[in-house]
């Protein structure tokens, strides 16, 4: 059925009451990092240490701990970082408290903040949000609120409201996992992050992607983000009408959200729809009950080979019935993925037991009837019941079992708040619960952080107009293609060129293709483009204004300046000897030439034109375009010849 | 305004204050703040001393903390108030016989915490049931009783605390517990490790001091490993001296075992920042696998409790009592201390002034942290002479390179200083020596005793060789 509604495409997102809200995460492009003074660099090198360490789950104050935190704990993994001894200090290791929050991380991220509308508080305090995978080694990421209210417009004029904007440092890269340890990389941890969280105003697929793609345009227009592969991360809540809030986290690409968003339209409506059937069957959740049983003697005999080596292993085959969930679990709830997967994803993800197997499907995997049929009898099985297994050593076992017991209770409840994970068609898989409110305690290393209007108005004042606004102006006003003005609305250059353009009154076209191309040209030709400053561009714009340079010459101007980036352009123009002369002088210095060869004007007439061109062009070449210089040449000797 | 209200009002002063009594709210109140541009609902959090007085900090829904400055402000209302809050888990843990009974007693900081996410509030958690929820592996080593001495920072320590502490500790053991906790700050952990392994004489048990760097209310504290390890050490090993258990490297794993008068903080802020120096740490101790492994022998044996044996023993010493002998295994707290003790670190330029006062003010002995094998300048020498020969003060001598003895006897400086009277201190550490000097003070007034016990031995301060081995500080 969910197949069918994606290949018909008749999904109607308003009235299911599709609601979406963004989170995207930005890493900023500082130096240094947040809360320590070390480089902003991500290592490709084997690492220089490691360190060892483990988490524990902090009590709450209910004399409690989180669950999922108690669960990891109890597993004992070890957690692993990787530390370089020129990029990490003790902070990247909680070794030392933080030092003062990086300035440039705090103006790029009031510049951002100003973006989205929103009003900058004047007093920020720093909050730990505990994460408990090992990914932060303090056991929290510290971060804290710019500022509240704000807003993003769409094209169509309608605002999407901005519920969060923060400042927070970045956690490690994971490196590796096993069974025994998670292996997490030091060097990401603590670069600039800004969060931009978003109201759930977004209501179909389309305004997300556009929401999405204006925010990472606003984004990349500052020219203080980082840009490359998980640089920018998004993760997108949605629910419908009567269905959960469920967040997709790691959503890479643009173009992975409107599938995204719609599979999980057509999740919830199918997961409400298997929460309808079962109320229906009057399925009452003490039904479902932690009974298992040791099903292992049924396989004594099986031909299904994956048992018979896991039980001589010493694993056991172990059920549960779940009552009156006949056919529910072959329920297709996304594209190619049926309930029970919901169901397996969840021991897998909780309890590391991978495939579980259910009546519905059998015979199947070797497993014959007759197994089937005993699997039925044993758990007293009705029409309606199904009965789950899995094979695992005990423990373990028992803990899968009563993750599928929970998702089934949670069934009835229609869709069960989660953390997903983005998977590449569109789909997602479970990740974890849904966590309550974010478990957040104010940070008592660090001082709150002033920030003085000042600072705040001067940076407003010198805030840009919105990327698309400047986008359209360049098609518009400058006549760019439009091509280029997507290019050049969030290019680092963006207020570069608009510069040159207004005020040395430079050709759009010549600037817009000379920052954008004719640099990407060089660069490609080997030229260290990436040395030429601003201030050098600016330069070569302004000696074309001045009429000084011809622009056959700004090849050679940029190439020299690449190589020599101490000189300036003057000093260029100079060392190159390519400063234009004047229609004026070429005319004087092409009389001398004309006076001196009287003889070839007689002897060859118009046709002179041939010979003398070239020796007066190997004084001129660089210095004025050859047009010119042939012009004046023809009617000199037009000149010289009517004078007889 | 009254304690009571100054509490509830916990850092706010001038406008903020004022701000606040203005609309009756407190911190921990839930309010609806109206702003003239903008709308905050959440609940007052204390505000940090260092802070201005402009701004009500407010914790969100969503679990962020902002700062609102009240000229911003047009009206609050309470919506309403509930403090911290604070549940006692309802498990109970009865008392094992078969394992040993150990007694955790809390000098100060946090040994385990647990955070209260509505209001953002950290509160420490320290009876046993607390601790065994808060580090259940606790309950598999031992029976824990606890019990709080002070609530003060190390670094406000004085003699009277380390007094107190090894009298409490004495009675502890006297009582028949098979090991002493002392959880304790880091800062001055090894003063009072020093001072109880002088008070404490005819030690049958290990009295354990710990302590974390990182505090007991982030997933990532040392605090849970150290305490594990403590407890392993206070309830199962053999070592009947007063020891240091923290971190062995930055590395969570393994914790290590500091005889207390040769240990050291060294790094402000590293979990492994008490060292032993200048000999090897007395044992390793893996939370883990619950080994403690020994690095050396040498060390005090505990008198035990055979627990199979308690009846055999309680008639022995019964007959014992009958023949008037000393019971063995009673610990006796010593804890005479001489006050008008100081420790001076010497520098280059230092005035003789300092030395001066110390002679109008009475002093009895002062601890030297001299240059290299035992030096100060030479200006300091006629007023040291004075300090010696005619208040009747004790110096002793020993070296700011922490590292290695002092050898008077090499330099013209060392030689002036020795003939003074100043006492070399071998290689005891400064704050060691200090007080032991102290205790020794407290004791006598005769001149060659004191000399005598200085530079005796007496619990391990003073190493007969130096091993190569000695001279590391990410030891093992």
């Amino acid at each position: 059925m969910v197949s069918e509604m994606v290949e018909s495409d008749r999904l109607d997102y308003g009235s299911v009451g599709l609601k979406v809200g963004l989170e995207i995460h930005q890493q900023l492009f500082t130096r240094g990092k947040l809360f320590c003074r070390c480089p902003a660099e991500l290592r490709k090198e084997d690492p220089d240490s490691r360190v060892v360490r483990f988490m524990r789950p902090t009590l709450s104050e209910m004399g409690e701990f989180d669950p999922t935190a108690l669960m990891e704990f109890k597993k004992g993994k070890r957690i692993v970082y990787e530390i370089y001894d020129d990029t990490t200090c003790l902070y990247e290791i909680d070794e030392i408290p933080p030092f003062e929050v990086d300035e440039e991380a705090v103006n790029i991220v009031i510049e951002i903040a100003l973006l989205f509308n929103v009003e900058v508080l004047d007093e920020w305090h720093i909050s730990r949000k505990q994460y408990l995978d090992g990914s932060v080694p303090t056991g929290f990421q510290r971060t804290m609120i710019v500022g509240t209210g704000g807003f993003l417009p769409l094209r169509s004029g309608k605002k999407i409201r901005v519920s969060l904007l923060s400042l927070e440092e970045d956690a490690c890269r994971e490196i590796d996992e096993s069974e025994e340890e998670i292996v997490w990389r030091t060097d990401r941890i603590g670069i600039p992050l800004v969060e931009i969280g978003t109201y759930p105003d977004i209501s179909s697929p389309e305004e997300a992607v556009e929401a999405a793609h204006r925010i990472s345009r606003l984004l990349r227009a500052t020219g203080r983000v980082r840009k490359g592969l998980g640089t920018i991360r998004q993760d997108i809540n949605v629910s419908i009408e009567g269905g959960r809030r469920v967040e997709v986290k790691g959503v890479q690409r643009l173009e992975w959200i409107a599938p995204l968003v719609r599979n999980e339209v057509l999740r919830q409506l199918a997961l409400l729809e298997i929460r309808d059937e079962l109320e229906q069957r009057g399925l009452k959740v003490e039904e479902l009950t932690v009974d298992f049983k040791d099903v292992t003697d049924i396989f004594s005999e099986t031909k299904a080979k994956f048992i018979r080596k896991a039980v001589g292993k010493g694993a056991v085959v172990l059920g549960v019935k779940l009552s009156k969930f006949a056919g529910l679990l072959g329920k297709e709830v996304q594209p190619g993925r049926r309930f029970g997967k919901e169901v397996s994803d969840r021991a897998r993800v909780i309890a590391g037991v991978g495939g579980i197997i259910h009546t519905d499907e059998l015979p199947a995997y070797s497993i014959s009837e007759d197994e089937k049929q005993a699997l039925l009898s044993v758990f007293g099985a009705r029409d309606d019941d199904c009965v789950i297994v899995v094979v695992s050593e005990l423990e373990r076992a028992r803990m899968a079992l009563e993750e599928c017991i929970i998702r089934a209770r949670e069934a009835l409840g229609g869709v069960p708040p989660e953390t997903r994970r983005a998977l590449l068609e569109g789909n997602t898989e479970f990740e974890r619960p849904l966590g309550g409110g974010a478990r957040m305690y104010p940070d008592t290393d660090t001082p709150p952080i002033s920030i003085p209007e000042e600072l705040v108005e001067k940076i407003r004042a010198e805030l840009s107009d919105y990327p698309w606004i400047r986008e359209e102006r360049y098609v518009k006003g400058l006549k760019l293609p439009e091509t280029l003005a997507y290019e050049l609305a969030v290019h680092d250059y963006a207020i570069l060129f608009e510069n040159i353009v207004n005020e040395l009154g430079i050709d759009p076209m010549l600037v817009a293709t000379t920052v954008l191309q004719k640099m990407k040209a060089l660069g490609r030709d080997g030229v260290p483009v990436d040395r030429i400053t601003r201030d050098h561009l600016w330069q070569v714009f302004e000696l074309l204004a001045e009429n000084r340079v011809a622009k056959e010459v700004v090849d050679d101007l940029l190439t020299h300046l690449a190589s020599n980036p101490g000189d300036t352009a003057n000093i260029a123009v100079e060392k190159l000897k390519l400063e234009t002369v004047s229609v004026e002088k070429v005319r004087i210095f092409i009389k001398g030439i004309l006076e001196r060869n009287l003889n070839i004007i007689k002897e060859r007439g118009e046709k002179s034109i041939g010979p003398l061109m070239g020796e007066i062009m190997k004084e001129l070449r660089g210095k004025i375009d050859g047009k010119t210089v042939s012009r004046i040449l023809r009617e000199e000797i037009k000149a010289v010849l009517e004078q007889g | 305004m009254d304690k009571k209200e100054e509490d509830s009002l916990q850092g706010y002063r001038g406008e903020a204050q004022k701000t606040l009594q203005k609309y009756g709210v407190k911190v921990w109140s839930e309010v609806k703040i109206t702003g003239k541009k903008r709308i905050f609902e959440g609940i007052v959090l204390p505000r940090s001393e260092l802070g201005d007085d402009k701004h009500i900090v407010i914790k969100l829904p969503n679990g962020y903390d902002i700062g609102i400055n009240i000229k911003d402000i047009e009206t609050i209302e309470e919506k309403g108030y509930e403090p911290a809050a604070y549940k006692l888990p309802e498990k109970t843990f009865p008392k094992d016989e078969k394992k040993p009974n150990v007694t955790l007693l809390g000098t100060g900081g946090t040994v385990a915490a647990r955070l209260d996410y509505r209001t953002g509030a950290v509160i420490p958690a320290f009876t046993p049931q607390e601790l065994f929820t808060a580090v259940p592996e606790l309950t598999d080593i031992c029976n824990l009783e606890t019990r709080t001495i002070y609530e003060i920072f190390s670094e406000n320590m004085k003699p009277e605390h380390w007094q107190k502490i090894a009298e409490e500790t004495a009675k502890e053991i006297n009582k028949g517990t098979e090991g002493v906790i002392i959880a304790h700050g880091t800062d001055t952990m090894h003063y009072t490790a020093s001072a109880l392994t002088f008070m404490l004489k005819n030690l049958p048990v290990p009295v354990v001091m710990v302590g974390s760097q990182r505090s007991s209310d982030r997933p990532s504290s040392d605090a849970a490993t150290n305490l594990i390890s403590a407890t392993l050490t206070a309830a199962k090993s053999d070592i009947a001296e007063v020891t240091i258990c923290m971190h062995e490297t930055t590395n969570d794993p393994t914790c290590l075992i500091h005889r207390g008068t040769r240990a050291r903080k060294m790094h402000s802020s590293r979990r492994d920042t008490f060292r032993t120096i200048d000999d090897t740490p007395l044992a390793k101790v893996n939370p883990l696998t619950k080994q403690i492994t020994p690095l050396r022998k040498d060390y005090n044996k505990r008198k035990k409790t055979n627990k199979k044996k308690k009846e055999e023993k309680k008639k022995e010493e019964k007959k014992k009592e009958e023949r008037g002998e000393e019971e063995g295994r009673e610990v006796i707290a010593d804890t005479a201390f001489e006050e008008k003790t100081a420790l001076i670190y010497t520098y280059p330029g230092i005035k003789k002034e300092i030395i001066e006062h110390l002679i109008d003010q009475n002093y009895k002995g002062i601890v030297i942290a001299g240059t290299g094998l035992g030096h100060t300048p030479e200006t300091l020498i006629p007023t040291l002479e004075r300090a010696i020969q005619q208040q009747n003060m004790t110096i002793v001598m020993t070296t700011q390179c922490l590292w290695g003895h002092i050898k008077m006897n090499v330099y013209d400086t060392g030689r002036k200083l020795l003939k003074i009277g100043v006492i070399p201190g071998a290689n005891m550490l400064p704050e060691t020596a200090y007080i032991k000097l102290g205790h020794i003070l407290g004791h006598t007034q005769n001149k060659e005793e004191i000399k005598k016990l200085i530079q005796t031995n007496i619990a391990g301060e003073i190493t007969k060789r130096e091993k190569h081995k000695a001279y590391q500080i990410l030891q093992n």
